[in-house]
């Protein structure tokens, strides 16, 4: 090992804990914050004693898979303290904190931590996987709509991630989706036979060297599936609020090369049509209509089709199992979804400028929110339709204060 | 495969298996972490009614057939049914080693302890090109 190397990957170590340290000093608006931070500087602190403990008579290989296990680190938690820090910032929607952390409980246990924050970085996202953060939830919103009422309904996909892998169907879904991979590959085996030339078919689920060459469609097959899920655990917390949601973030979104991992654009507002029917929603006219799909890989890259097709064939077996699923997963938490009678009350509330009381939940004030954006007129007092989302927005967010209020109240009676 | 600690547990096992093969004392506390991690991965799922082949999560597969390629001798290694006993018989041969004062082939393990770490680093390197990034950025 070279010493240099080794030095590099201790300072870089120390440099990351110093970070931290000057993190810690920061003014936290809710103590999971902390708590996170904390759990990150142990994990630093025990890479700064392995590596102490590297000596010039250390096995090189040894050495070096320890500088790399600490360089990886170092390179994965870097925007992770980052969003640590940004979750302090006053950009944040803090009313909603307390709403969503209840919802967070409801469905994915008492002891979970959440932390909202926000990223410079289009879309909403989740980090998952830091199992030194366990129990944990960190859903990251654009920055410029960091404090945008209208869009926390996307949190609700966000959540569908980290129930995902809680609610065991991450490893049921593996095998279910590696099966109908292999199947479609079996069955329709005069079409993949040259691109599996080497192999029989009874040998591409076993053998450790055909494998690799269909792995690529499995994972983008999980992961899709995995976004269905989330799309519709989103969908069935915050009702029509989701749609809109989805929409104003992603409809606009015309060009460019579909991401993989994910099914198409239009797909995904096709499905989300559908559940929102099987869940007794009602869905705008037209709604999957405003969406069109991205483009599929050039034509030339046959190995890339090949596989996104292998993919889309195998999701395309799960999305009504994965729509019955979150069904079941969201009524036995017993989660309140949206009350026609609750929203139009939310409106009424909404519409004299006056935040809403007595809400009963997070989806009831923001399907109102929703109805109000799309009403030309909402507001009785035509001066307040003049700057309407601005006024929509702080008057929303204010009856997510009473909200909380009102849940901490009947707490303690 | 997704646990961020792994990759420093399995380095500090290889640490541990390292200073052991030199005499020194360790408390293997990395790579007692390390073998329970490696037996719970090795969940034996058998399709009921079928042939009695087992079935391993692809990524464990990937990761674990990868390290084993490396260190095993040609050939012994070829299908998941391989993967599987090859790498619970290490998993078996760490426990005994971590457990005993007697002599364990300290440097196998070792050797197989660096090739997983590789193989997984490397597994998670290939993930990171996934998302969408900003074309702008270099």
């Amino acid at each position: 090992m070279d010493i240099f190397v080794l030095s590099c990957v201790q300072a870089q170590v120390d440099s990351v804990l110093a970070e931290i340290a000057r993190i810690e000093g920061s003014e936290f608006p809710y103590k999971h914050t902390q708590e996170a931070v904390k759990e990150t500087k142990a994990l630093f602190e025990t890479h700064r004693a392995s590596l102490a403990s590297i000596s010039e008579r250390s096995d090189k290989a040894t050495a070096e898979l320890a500088c790399s296990a600490a360089f990886v680190d170092l390179s994965e938690s870097i925007d992770l303290l980052g969003f640590l820090l940004r979750s302090t910032n006053v950009r944040n929607a803090f009313e909603a904190y307390g709403p969503l952390l209840r919802i967070a409980r409801q469905l994915l246990g008492a002891d979970t931590r959440l932390i909202v924050s926000s990223e410079w970085y289009f879309s909403p996202f989740t980090y998952l996987g830091y199992q030194y953060l366990p129990n944990f939830v960190l859903i990251g919103l654009p920055a410029p709509e960091s404090s945008n009422p209208f869009l926390l309904p996307l949190a609700g996909h966000e959540l569908g991630h980290s129930a995902w892998t809680l609610c065991g169907l991450a490893r049921q879904m593996e095998k279910a989706v590696e099966k109908a991979v292999i199947e479609e590959i079996t069955q329709g085996w005069i079409e993949y036979e040259s691109f599996f030339h080497s192999f029989k078919p009874e040998q591409v689920g076993t053998d450790l060297f055909a494998r690799p060459m269909w792995k690529p469609a499995w994972d983008w097959a999980l992961r899709q599936c995995e976004e269905h899920f989330c799309d519709f655990f989103g969908l069935r917390i915050f009702g029509e609020a989701y749609l809109h949601a989805f929409a104003y973030l992603l409809a606009p979104q015309r060009q460019g090369m579909r991401p993989l991992i994910y099914p198409n654009l239009k797909t995904r507002a096709e499905c989300l049509d559908d559940a929102a029917r099987e869940y007794g929603l009602t869905v705008p006219e037209g709604y999957a209509d405003m969406f069109e799909n991205l483009q599929d890989p050039a034509p030339e890259q046959l190995r890339e089709n090949l596989l996104l097709s292998l993919a889309d064939a195998a999701r395309t077996k799960f999305v009504d199992v994965l729509r019955s699923e979150v069904d079941k997963i969201v009524s036995n938490a017993g989660i309140l979804t949206r009350s026609p009678a609750l929203v139009e009350n939310c409106g009424k509330r909404l519409a004299l400028m006056v935040p809403a009381e007595r809400s009963m939940g997070l989806a009831n004030i923001l399907n109102a929110a929703w109805r109000g954006w799309l009403d030309p007129k909402f507001f009785s007092d035509q001066q307040y339709n003049g700057r309407k989302l601005e006024n929509l927005r702080e008057v929303v967010l204010k009856s997510i204060e009473i909200l909380e209020i009102e849940a901490r109240l009947e707490e303690v009676t | 495969m997704s646990d961020p600690r792994l990759p420093m547990t399995v380095s500090r096992a290889a640490i541990e298996l390292d200073q052991a093969s030199r005499g020194e004392h360790v408390d293997f506390d990395a790579t007692r972490r390390f073998t329970k991690f490696l037996q719970d991965s090795l969940q034996q799922d058998v399709e009921p009614g079928g042939p009695h082949a087992v079935w391993l999560d692809a990524n464990t597969v990937d990761v674990v057939g990868h390290a084993l390629l490396q260190v095993e001798e040609g050939g012994m290694v070829r299908t998941v049914q391989d993967v599987f006993e090859h790498a619970l018989a290490l998993a078996i041969e760490m426990e005994k080693a971590s457990a005993t004062t007697g002599s364990s082939d300290f440097d196998r393990l070792r050797r197989f302890c660096v090739a997983f770490g590789n193989s997984l680093l490397s597994h998670r390197a290939s993930l990171k090109h996934e998302g969408p990034i900003n074309p702008h950025r270099r």
